[in-house]
């Protein structure tokens, strides 16, 4: 039986840690920012956990309409792994193939990473 | 042009408003009751029932798969059903339904397959916003375990991942906002020769620019308002009573993108190049008269038109500022004004590109007809490009 606690709490530790938290079979090696308990590709549980620290903006929207709140959100690249994250940044410096990086954000609800400009 | 199966679309209804009190089953009941009209058939020659309605759109949240079928079986009364089905596989799901029907028959399952699809729209807009049940702290505690967990972030699903894409298609192919919000403006063209069409008047590219920003670069007039209505078609083994020309299956491809969106090397991707292969493969493109195409966005209809293969990768906005669209143009698209203008009934746009080609291919278009219109292709999508399904139908 395996230990998915062990990889959820891997996860988490890591996105705490203000680090994106990248999924990698043991096995074949796939990875993915979505937390999974086994590999789509080979079936393996041997999961583990690394963390990805800077990225660069492979799309972006602002978000005007729809929800309570004003707010961009991205599709990262992080070396060749995305993931979907809020942008806390300056709006005006929002371009596709801006360097971001993550920061740990935690308010009632939400507790997760959000980024800005690398520089 | 030879069948793909023994059986024909006999008639079908389309019934809709921008918002209703009436309940979700009396709008089924209303189109199918047209259906029956136009068929010449009654409720009990109907032995088949094929419904898809978005979850949630139904007046009571707990009335999907066979709890709604069964309350439709009652409140429309149909007494002989021996076969039925739900489907829902978002936006492709009605052109799924009616290709189920036409094979529920060919295996001997049913001979008059009624296929509903639709629901409120406007029940569904209510609940609309991004929600967070839980930290990942939370459920680490309470011991739940999922197959995937994204990373949590504040989105405005589906339009703010249709827009991740729309940015991307300017930046990959080094477009402007043209070409994409000129489908707003030929759609709109469409929609002021449909007198059901509930938005109208005249519209120029520079409104569509100007309309308020959604989700940038998407703005309001790129985006389809859900709407409360059903589409009902009677697919059948006998015709002969039917007052239109009876509507064959031609062609039928269904394809899907299996990674998570996240996970797509090229977010431009779309399963509409192998659907279309599949249902193109016994007739050339040259062939179609009228086009539906899966519009809830803009951005959509722009990359369809290229998967289907009437233009070039990163050409969609050249093929859409030709000679295009129009119920006389050389590629008559949406003529109906597509779900833009005729509102997204029961919170898909398929029922209203699909319900288009079979008003064209009955001759029953009124002044937005396509001369000679024989043969359609309808082209439906679901989820993120998750799912694509095409038909082809032909009188």
């Amino acid at each position: 039986m395996v230990n998915y606690k062990q990889i959820y709490e891997e996860y988490y530790n890591t996105l705490k840690s203000g680090v994106v938290p990248v999924i990698i079979c043991n096995n074949c090696g796939l990875s993915s920012t979505n937390l999974r308990t086994s590999c789509p590709r080979c079936n393996s549980e041997q999961l583990k956990v690394i963390g990805a620290k800077e990225g660069i903006v492979y799309s972006y929207t602002i978000i005007e309409r729809g929800l309570p709140i004003t707010i961009a959100l991205l599709l990262v690249d992080l070396n060749g792994i995305r993931v979907k994250a809020n942008y806390f940044g300056d709006k005006k410096k929002l371009k596709i193939g801006l360097k971001v990086k993550p920061r740990y954000f935690k308010q009632e609800l939400i507790e997760t990473l959000v980024f800005e400009p690398a520089e | 042009m030879k069948a793909m199966v023994e059986a024909n679309i006999i008639g079908f209804g389309f019934s809709y408003e921008k918002k209703t009190v009436l309940p979700a089953i009396e709008l089924f009941k209303r189109a199918s009751l047209e259906a029956f009209q136009i068929a010449n058939k009654e409720k009990d020659d109907i032995d088949g029932l094929v419904v898809t309605a978005v979850p949630g759109t139904i007046d009571n949240a707990h009335d999907t798969g066979i709890f709604l079928i069964s309350k439709i079986a009652s409140k429309i009364g149909f007494k002989k059903l021996r076969y039925i089905d739900y489907v829902y596989i978002g936006g492709s799901s009605i052109v799924v339904a009616t290709f189920r029907a036409f094979k529920a028959i060919e295996s001997g399952l049913a001979d008059n397959v009624l296929v509903i699809g639709g629901g409120k729209g406007n029940l569904l807009k209510r609940v609309r916003s991004s929600m967070f049940e839980s930290t990942i702290k939370n459920i680490i505690d309470e011991g739940i375990t999922y197959y995937e967990l994204s990373m949590p972030a504040i989105e405005f699903y589906p339009t703010s991942d249709y827009a991740l894409i729309a940015n991307r298609y300017m930046k990959e192919y080094n477009t402007d906002d043209s070409g994409r919000a000129m489908i707003a403006v030929k759609e709109r063209e469409n929609g002021n020769l449909n007198p059901k069409s509930i938005y109208k008047g005249k519209l120029t590219l520079k409104n569509v620019l100007e309309s308020p920003m959604v989700s940038y670069p998407l703005r309001l007039l790129e985006v389809t308002n859900p709407i409360d209505g059903a589409l009902a078609i009677l697919v059948s083994k006998n015709v002969s009573k039917s007052s239109i020309t009876p509507i064959k299956l031609l062609g039928y491809g269904e394809a899907t993108l299996p990674e998570p969106f996240i996970e797509r090397e090229n977010i431009l991707k779309t399963p509409v190049r192998h659907s279309c292969k599949l249902a193109l493969s016994n007739i050339s493109l040259d062939k179609i008269d009228y086009y539906g195409i899966y519009d809830a966005y803009t951005i959509m209809v722009l990359l369809e038109i290229e998967d289907i293969g009437l233009a070039e990768k990163g050409k969609g906005g050249e093929f859409v500022m030709g000679d295009s669209f129009s119920p006389t143009s050389s590629y008559p698209i949406n003529t109906n004004g597509g779900s833009l203008n005729v509102g997204q009934v029961g919170f898909t746009s398929g029922g209203v590109v699909l319900a288009e080609a079979l008003y064209q291919l009955s001759g029953l278009a009124e002044n937005r007809q396509v001369k000679d219109a024989k043969i359609a292709l309808v082209n439906t999508l679901g989820g993120i490009f998750d799912h694509s399904a095409t038909i082809i139908l032909g009188v």
